[in-house]
């Protein structure tokens, strides 16, 4: 298990597709920016405020690292960001969940279908975060990573 | 059992490992600055050039009026103003729950998804001339925007949004009902 985890053609494959996936998300909402906005407002957990400031940088994190992760140039960092924005994600869906609340979940279109929020995005996230942290750790123990 | 006596080299072999996690740190944190800086400038370059208000004074009009530029937004004040008028129609686009607990008085009940349905069975219920105004729970609640969106496109042109919603109108205690669901 360990020694396919840790493969270089599977981490490859990993890279490749969560760089796509986060380059994709991130065009898609720069796009829809007003949109994307009113959604991460109907999470009701950033102060009123900062929903807009939130709203429009997130979408260029999410491509400049889904680039970095596409292109194998600062992986390690383009990971890490990933994971850390997938957990903060995660939460969001977790805490809309909690309140009953169900609505279009901001991430991105599925064969031109928006996901509502719900448990399937929760298990889906996870998944993607087990890959982003699996390329991660795989930075941290190969010297010869870039 | 007796552990192994300490040699000299294991020091040197404690600070290796120890420089390389701090090697290893640098590096990612390094990493992480740069993909930052590249996501802020460019993002603060595109709400520059895109000229998008970061600090809005109030996120919820703004948003709605970037997302819907054709349907006009009226505060509580505004639609007090005209509300008591012949040639106005007040539409509450929530749920028949929602409004038989408590809507707008005189206000008309159309529910936004039996509306997006079938916007032919509620076509009696308009007149071109009328002044539509169409409220639901205010805050970030979309269900007005979409019955609007919908009646603009069926070539009505007197269509508002009352953004602050039931609540806010409830709140100020002007002129509201209950019927029994």
């Amino acid at each position: 298990m360990k020694k396919f985890l840790f493969n270089k053609v599977w981490i490859r494959i990993l890279q490749i597709f969560l760089g796509i996936l986060f380059i994709y998300s991130g065009i898609l909402k720069i796009l829809n920016l007003f949109e994307f906005s009113l959604t991460v407002a109907k999470y009701g957990i950033l102060p009123e405020k900062l929903i807009n400031l939130f709203s429009t940088l997130l979408p260029f994190f999410e491509l400049i690292s889904g680039f970095f992760l596409l292109s194998g140039f600062f992986i390690q960092g383009a990971s890490l960001i990933i994971s850390f924005m997938l957990s903060i994600f995660t939460i969001a869906i977790i805490f809309v969940i909690s309140k009953g609340a169900s609505f279009e979940c901001g991430c991105f279109e599925i064969f031109g279908k928006e996901p509502k929020t719900g448990i399937f995005l929760v298990i889906r996230n996870f998944f993607l975060l087990a890959f982003s942290l699996n390329v991660f750790f795989y930075g941290i123990k190969n010297k010869d990573c870039l | 059992m007796r552990s192994r006596p300490y040699q000299k080299n294991d020091n040197v072999r404690i600070l290796k490992v120890f420089s390389s996690i701090i090697f290893k740190m640098k590096k990612i944190l390094f990493e992480i600055f740069i993909i930052s800086f590249i996501s802020l400038l460019i993002g603060f370059s595109y709400a520059f050039f895109k000229k998008i208000d970061l600090f809005p004074e109030s996120t919820e009009v703004y948003l709605f009026s970037k997302k819907y530029p054709e349907i006009r937004l009226l505060n509580t004040g505004e639609v007090l103003k005209i509300y008591k008028r012949e040639n106005v129609l007040i539409i509450d686009a929530r749920d028949r729950i929602s409004y038989s607990q408590g809507h707008i008085k005189g206000a008309i009940n159309i529910p936004y998804d039996e509306f997006e349905l079938y916007p032919e069975f509620f076509l009696d219920l308009f007149k071109n001339d009328k002044q539509l105004i169409i409220y639901c729970e205010g805050g970030y609640c979309e269900q007005s925007f979409i019955v609007a969106e919908r009646l603009l496109k069926m070539g009505f042109k007197n269509v508002h949004v009352y953004i602050d919603g039931y609540p806010e109108w409830e709140k100020k205690g002007l002129p509201h009902e209950k019927v029994p669901f």
